[in-house]
This record gives structure tokens, sequence and C-alpha cells, in this order.
């Protein structure tokens, strides 16, 4: 089956040195990148598919994208670690929320394979990691080719643009991702749906805030819609930071509502199950920083 | 594309496409009996093989990336004294999956009890419950699953005779 058809090349660099020799080699063919393939491979009708005469760099062996290194203020993660890789050697370190989402997204025989680079730069959805990422302030930095080989730091969020596509420059590579290590008062994720086989009903919640006594002063807030983007802005965040906990039921439902809106605006509509959803989250969100703070408050009241 | 790679201990030279699916090659040049469907990356789970220990889907790995590896199918499996294991973790909680997802589970089951067997460390309940949604069949509930993992787990410690100290 198939025997006639042309295979494509595999370039398989060691080093970031010949990734960069194979890139100009192949400038004008507009090589094909593959991290882990997972996403690439449940394209329907990738084999025998349109790809048969392209060249496929294969970045698993480049060994500069498989570092992980960590100190005192930030973690820095090559961008072909795995993400179950991230779990097991950040498990005391890494925000409690970057851990909950990693374990969220898959189970640990598909996390070895889903790749931090690979996750993040996905042409057909956005994963919850991505947003988690970003509302942590986590940069990311890129390699791409103009005269000669440039390298740049990026915020996360400029790697994609207003409607949640992947922005990146011509024949950039993503290397690394770096975020800060610093744990948050209250740091909160859910997913409901299966991102992977009901993409276009699953929706997930994330959400990190300082509390002081009862009020937030910090907070960001994120709802990823994994085929259409990320839902984030700073009114969301200040009307979350303006909260007074707990809070009643009436500013539940106007918080529901505004969210809700937002989510409609930037998806261009929402399926009435993953309407349900979203409302059902951002219900369990508003629920959680009640008995959060109840339960400091009591725990002070007891210290006193 | 020229690839070299064992499949259940056979040592094998295949010319392919090198973006051919696994499940694919397994099927059609490697003769693999108990593949039967290609989902087209679904994540139905029914393909899931050992590659080097660690379960994966056949239908999302491409042939490139499996030269010099060692592949383990149900097929050869069977054939060995760790399927007993299983087999009799299966018999002794009275559970037997439908004969179409029976391959993929016993291949998930035993990455999970390769994971764990020499370890010192307690098997997750919860990786492991999570473990069970990927192969998607109704036949068998996560409890029995879990169930069935432990049991095999234990089979496999006491034949191989594994002490296991525990950490206080």
């Amino acid at each position: 089956m198939y025997v006639e058809l042309r295979s494509p090349n595999i370039h398989e660099p060691a080093n970031l040195n010949e990734y960069n020799n194979t890139i100009l080699n192949y400038r004008d063919t507009k090589p094909f990148l593959w991290a882990g393939g997972t996403e690439i491979m449940s394209e329907p009708g990738f084999y025998p598919g349109l790809r048969a005469n392209v060249e496929i760099i294969s970045l698993a062996k480049i060994e500069e994208l498989h570092h992980f290194l960590r100190n005192d203020r930030f973690a820095e993660f090559g961008s072909m670690v795995s993400i179950d890789e991230i779990a097991q050697a950040g498990k005391l370190v890494l925000p409690r929320i970057l851990l909950d989402t990693i374990n969220a997204t898959a189970s640990r025989t598909l996390r070895e394979r889903i790749t931090v680079g690979g996750s993040l730069c996905t042409q057909r959805m956005r994963t919850a990691l991505a947003s988690t990422l970003m509302i942590l302030d986590a940069s990311a930095e890129l390699r791409y080719q103009k005269k000669r080989m440039h390298s740049k730091w990026f915020q996360l969020q400029r790697i994609y643009d207003k409607n949640g596509q992947l922005d990146l420059p011509e024949g950039a590579l993503l290397t690394k991702v770096r975020i800060a290590i610093q744990q948050y008062d209250y740091q909160y994720f859910r997913i409901a749906g299966d991102p992977m086989r009901e993409k276009e009903d699953a929706a997930a919640l994330a959400m990190v805030a300082r509390l002081e006594q009862g009020n937030i002063s910090y907070a960001r807030v994120i709802i990823t819609l994994p085929d259409k983007g990320f839902i984030y802005s700073r009114d969301m965040d200040n009307l979350v930071s303006s909260l007074q906990l707990p809070a009643g039921d009436g500013r539940h439902i106007q918080i529901e509502g505004y969210m809700l809106d937002q989510a409609r605006e930037g998806a261009g509509g929402l399926s009435p199950l993953r309407e349900a959803r979203i409302r059902g989250l951002l219900h369990e969100l508003l629920m959680d920083l009640n008995d959060t703070v109840m339960s400091q408050s009591y725990d002070r009241g007891r210290q006193v | 594309m020229r690839i070299e790679l064992t499949v259940d201990g056979k040592y094998l030279a295949l010319s392919v496409s090198s973006d051919k699916p696994l499940d694919l090659l397994l099927q059609e040049d490697v003769e693999v009996r108990n593949l039967r469907d290609h989902c087209d990356g679904a994540m139905c789970g029914q393909c899931l093989v050992l590659l080097d220990d660690k379960a994966v889907f056949s239908c999302l790995t491409p042939a490139f990336m499996v030269r010099g590896r060692t592949i383990t199918t149900f097929d050869g499996f069977q054939r060995t004294r760790d399927y007993r294991d299983i087999e009799k973790a299966f018999a002794s909680c009275h559970i037997r999956p439908c004969e179409r997802c029976l391959p993929a589970r016993v291949m998930l089951i035993e990455s999970i009890v390769r994971r764990y067997e020499t370890g010192t460390g307690e098997l997750q309940d919860a990786e492991v419950l999570q473990e069970a949604g990927l192969v998607r069949c109704h036949c068998l509930d996560s409890a029995a699953f879990l169930a069935v993992v432990r049991e095999a787990l234990a089979n496999r410690r006491k034949r191989k005779n594994v002490r296991r100290t525990k950490i206080s």
C-alpha cells in the first residue's frame, strides 16, 4: 500500500548549529519542524498525505532543547522537554497551578510524549498549558533566520495574535521557556471536557491571585478555548481584583455574566455545552475563592 | 527510507515511507495480527504498543522515530512469562475485557507495571485511573482496571522477588 509514494526527507540535527545549517540549506523549500508529532499525526488524512515531498526537521535529537535549568529565581526548560519531565523535576519548586495544569492535560503515557514547545506551537489548537504559562508571566526564546540567526526573548503572550493564533516570525524555532519561581496565595486551575477529543466543547479556567485579608491585591484570570484561543483582558483581571470577599450571589452572577460575555465576544459564539461548562467553572472558582478567604480568616481567628 | 528496528525480539530492516504511522507499518510490513484498524490519530487507544518499555499510540508514532528501537506488540508479548502475571490478575479479579480492547489494555497495564515493578514508590491510584481512559472501550470501568493493575503488579513483584523497603 502506498509503496510508490515519495517519502519525506528526514533531517535530525544533533545541535542548534546543525539545525541552522539545515535551515539555511533548505531555505526555499520551507522545511517542516517536527517536535513530538502527536498533533501533526492526528490531522485527518495525514498519511498518505500532501507532505510526501517535504523536508522534515526532527527536533528530537537537538541537545540544547532538552536542557532543564533551575535556580532560586527562575526555571528554564528547553522546548523538547516533555511536560511529564517538568512535572517530575519541578514537583517541589514550580507553581502549583503549573503542576495542576500538566496533570490535567493528559495521562502520564501521553504526557511523556507531549513537549513544551509542541504544546505551545500547535497550529490547530491552543492548550491550557500555554494559558497557565501566560498568567505566570512566562517568556520564550525564539530563534529565527534573517540575514543571520537571531535569538530573542519574548513575553509568551506575544507569540500569539489577538485571535489566539500563533504569530511567529517565518521559520522561527521556540527554543526555551522561562518562568519565575514564585508561589501565589491563590492558584486555581480546572478543565471541563477533553481538549484532545472534544476541542469544540472543552474549556479551561486558570487564575492566580495575591490575597490580603479578604481583598485581592493582584489577579490574573484566563479562559482557554482549545479551538478558538485565549480569553483574557485587563478588565477581567480588574473585575476580580475589585472583589470584596466573601462575595454574595449577586456579585457572583454579575462576574459570571461579564466573563461569559467576554468569552462569547472573543470566541465569536459558544456552543450551549461549552457555555454551560464555562459558567460552571466560573461559579466553582468564585465559591472556591470564598471558601479560601473564609478558612483563612477562621485560621487567623483561632491564632488570636 | 530504510529503517532497522526490533519487533517482538526479531530484528528487521524495512524500506518504508518515513512518515508512515507505526500501526500501519506493523500491520502491513510486519503482519502483526492484533492491530486491526487505523484510526487516523483519533486516540481510540486500540493501537497501544510498547516502544522501549513505554506505551505509545502507534498511530501517532512515525516510522522515522522508531529507527533502532525495540517494539513489543501484543502478538509477541502474549508468549512471555510477563503476560502470565497480567492474565492471572484478570482471572483473580474475575474480569475479562472484550476481545477488541484486550491487546491494548494488556500493553497499557504492562507499561504501568514496568514503571513501578522495581521502585519503592506506591502505585498512584489517580495516575492509574487517568491512564484507564486511554483505551476507549466501555467493557471495563476504571475501578476494575485499577484492581487488575494492582494485582498484576503484586504478581510481578512476587515472581521477581522484589523486596520493597517502605520509606517512612
